[in-house]
């Protein structure tokens, strides 16, 4: 096995990349969720890695912020498939975290049993509707 | 035990033959190959709800993989085969939205020159489109312009913030619309407790008001003595010497293979189940498969390609509440109007926004949401803050659309699968392009910021339809005006296999008003049609 695809550290800045914390705002970044990487998650990183290597000498943890965004940026053009299936994924994850829902106030419980309110709307608005008169073919 | 009457699958049109049949006397027998899905096990009773859709409630069988589901091989379709096996059928994981079809659906040959006439009109169905509503519940708003009246309805759903600003933009442009007529009950209904907006009906509703067929009819007929037998999986229907219908073979719920006969066999399996029975049925003396002399089992199958627009609007609608695919409908287009540059035309469905988790997704594969740091700012401009519309469009029936048994895909018995061959038409192209520009118009009428549209959407190929016609004429169809397959007397369809035209309006009111009708028909002399 690689090492890279051990790397935990390296992993967690790929989906801080994708998600960045927002330390204000108290958002988790895609790092804190606990997503469990799967064979395409360490296959992506090894491409980012790879590409760190060739264009600057370093790991992909070993870059500061900016390469490691134009790195990701060129990469995710060329291995589309992967990049988005990591994406999608995490974002399949990260908001049904807790975490997540706290912070960006979503609902926490199930839909059922206590469902919601919704307003019944002003159904006045098809006046003009009404005033058209039928607008089927009468065939029989 | 033999059976006077076999019914092949319980959903939608087998619940509801199966309880107009109930009180007759005679020992009706139901096969089903899935199982009840208890209330308490639907999604929305669950955190996770939205991660269920990608798997357990998954619309595709080939992306579940439960055991009572049979693989399809839909590679050669733009579409993607949907539907759900279990008592209650695909209406366990329908928005409930259920529009009847026009009259005018009914004559597309007389009156537009494309498809064919049905044997049957409008008005013949028109009883049983309103006993349908009594026994399902259906909430909508009687007057709607585009039908012929509708009465008896329970109070529409709730239109919500976003069903008034998008009824804004239908008003601005001058187009119809109109609240939709929905099968969830808004008020108390038959021992059922009404909608509290739990919001993803498509996931199945534990509350009980969504008016799936397992919690419709199923309760009376079983009341009235119908046997029902779930993960019953039929391989193949039996004839004798004079091609008389004798029964079923079906594998029990431990896979061991037994038979179950009837004097009478109605098939209500679905417009893929249906025509992959009647194909795996083939004999001495019907070769190219039960009740095929004319070639057109399979043939003619109809899917409604299915477009979708979305807009994102500046003020949050908290659309992503209430029941999500019925609001409001526009039939504006509906009609044939040859200066658009297609015959027939379709319906424009207002869906209510996703839950975060899809908005998420979808957002990120359209990269309308970014990775990086717009992504937060990105997702709460989205998120509550959109509207989607369906675009359904009337799919015409073309022979080389079609479904057949594939050669080496099989079922956990190792009964056939079928295989869907299916091309998109030039005129379901056209018109799928011309309702997303209007989609997008109505989006922006309402007041969105950014409109979003594409079509055919991949996984929506829900409605299964035209695979064993309805018509007079034994040559060219596979059952007549009665439901009675020409080839064999005792054998019925009452799916949405008969429908000779797919009309632009989801096709679940039709096809049970079709079950109700075939069943009057054979209540009025059973005898005729049951073999001794």
């Amino acid at each position: 096995m690689n090492f890279l695809q051990t790397d935990p550290n390296g992993l967690a800045a790929l989906l801080d990349l994708i998600i960045p914390p927002n330390q204000e705002a108290g958002i988790p970044g895609g790092s804190q969720v606990g997503f469990e990487p799967d064979k395409n998650a360490w296959e992506s990183l090894k491409i980012l890695d790879d590409s760190a290597q060739a264009t600057f000498n370093k790991t992909f943890l070993q870059l500061n912020y900016e390469d490691r965004l134009n790195i990701l940026s060129k990469e995710r053009k060329r291995h589309k498939i992967a990049f988005i299936q990591l994406a999608r994924l995490l974002v399949e994850h990260y908001y049904q975290h807790r975490a997540v829902c706290q912070a960006l106030g979503l609902p926490m419980s199930p839909p059922f049993p206590e469902g919601c309110h919704v307003e019944d709307g002003d159904l006045s608005l098809l006046e003009s509707v009404y005033r058209r008169g039928p607008i089927y073919r009468n065939v029989d | 035990m033999s059976a006077d009457i076999l019914i092949i699958g319980a959903g939608a049109s087998g619940a509801a033959v199966a309880w107009r049949l109930s009180d007759l006397g005679l020992k009706v027998v139901c096969l089903e190959q899935g199982d009840f899905v208890k209330l308490s096990a639907y999604p929305s009773t669950r955190t996770d709800w939205e991660y269920l859709r990608r798997t357990d409630f998954h619309p595709s069988p080939n992306v579940r993989k439960l055991d009572v589901d049979i693989p399809v091989n839909d590679c050669d379709s733009p579409i993607g085969i949907s539907y759900f096996s279990a008592v209650g059928g695909s209406t366990i994981l329908y928005s409930g939205f259920f529009p009847r079809f026009h009259p005018s659906d009914f004559k597309t040959r007389t009156l537009d020159g494309v498809g064919d006439d049905w044997p049957i009109s409008y008005k013949d169905l028109e009883p049983y489109y309103a006993l349908n509503d009594k026994m399902t519940g259906v909430s909508g708003l009687s007057g709607d312009p585009a039908y012929p009246p509708i009465k008896q309805l329970l109070p529409p759903i709730p239109l919500g913030k976003g069903g008034e600003t998008i009824a804004k933009g239908f008003d601005k442009l001058g187009w119809h619309w109109w609240p939709a007529y929905a099968a969830i009950i808004s008020r108390n209904y038959k021992n059922r407790k009404k909608c509290v907006n739990l919001g993803p009906c498509n996931l199945g509703c534990p509350q009980g008001a969504k008016s799936s067929a397992d919690v419709t009819y199923w309760p009376e007929a079983l009341q009235n003595g119908v046997e029902l037998k779930t993960r019953a999986s039929v391989k193949r229907i039996v004839v004798d010497r004079d091609g008389i219908a004798k029964g079923a073979y079906y594998f029990d719920a431990n896979g061991i293979e037994r038979f179950q006969a009837a004097r009478l066999v109605i098939l209500a399996a679905n417009g893929i189940g249906t025509p992959r029975i009647l194909l795996n049925s083939s004999s001495e003396k019907f070769p190219e498969g039960l009740a095929n002399r004319s070639g057109k089992v399979g043939k003619n199958l109809m899917l409604h390609p299915l477009g979708y627009v979305e807009g994102i609007f500046q003020e949050p609608l908290d659309f992503h509440l209430g029941p999500q695919g019925v609001c409001i409908y526009s039939h504006e287009f509906y009609e044939t109007d040859r200066s658009r540059g297609f015959v027939r035309g379709f319906t424009m469905q207002i869906l209510r926004g996703q839950g975060p988790v899809d908005t998420a997704v979808a957002g990120i594969l359209r990269q309308e949401i970014p990775w990086g740091k717009e992504h937060h700012e990105s997702f709460q401009r989205t998120f509550a803050h959109s509207i989607g519309m369906g675009i359904i469009v009337e799919d015409l029936p073309e022979e080389h659309n079609s479904v057949t048994l594939d050669s080496v895909l099989k079922d956990r018995h190792g009964t056939p699968a079928p295989k869907v061959t299916y091309k998109l038409s030039e005129n379901s192209k056209r018109m799928l392009s011309f309702g997303v520009t209007r989609g997008k118009a109505v989006m922006k009428a309402a007041g969105s910021l950014r409109e979003t549209g594409f079509g055919p959407v991949r996984v929506a190929g829900w409605h299964l339809m035209g695979t064993t016609r309805m018509g007079d004429n034994p040559k060219t169809s596979v059952v007549n005006k009665l439901g009675q397959c020409h080839d064999v007397s005792n054998l019925f369809v009452v799916d949405s296999s008969v429908f000779v035209t797919s009309g632009g309006v989801n096709p679940a009111s039709t096809l049970q008003a079709i079950a109700l009708y075939v069943a009057d028909q054979i209540r009025q002399n059973p005898y005729e049609f049951l073999a001794n």
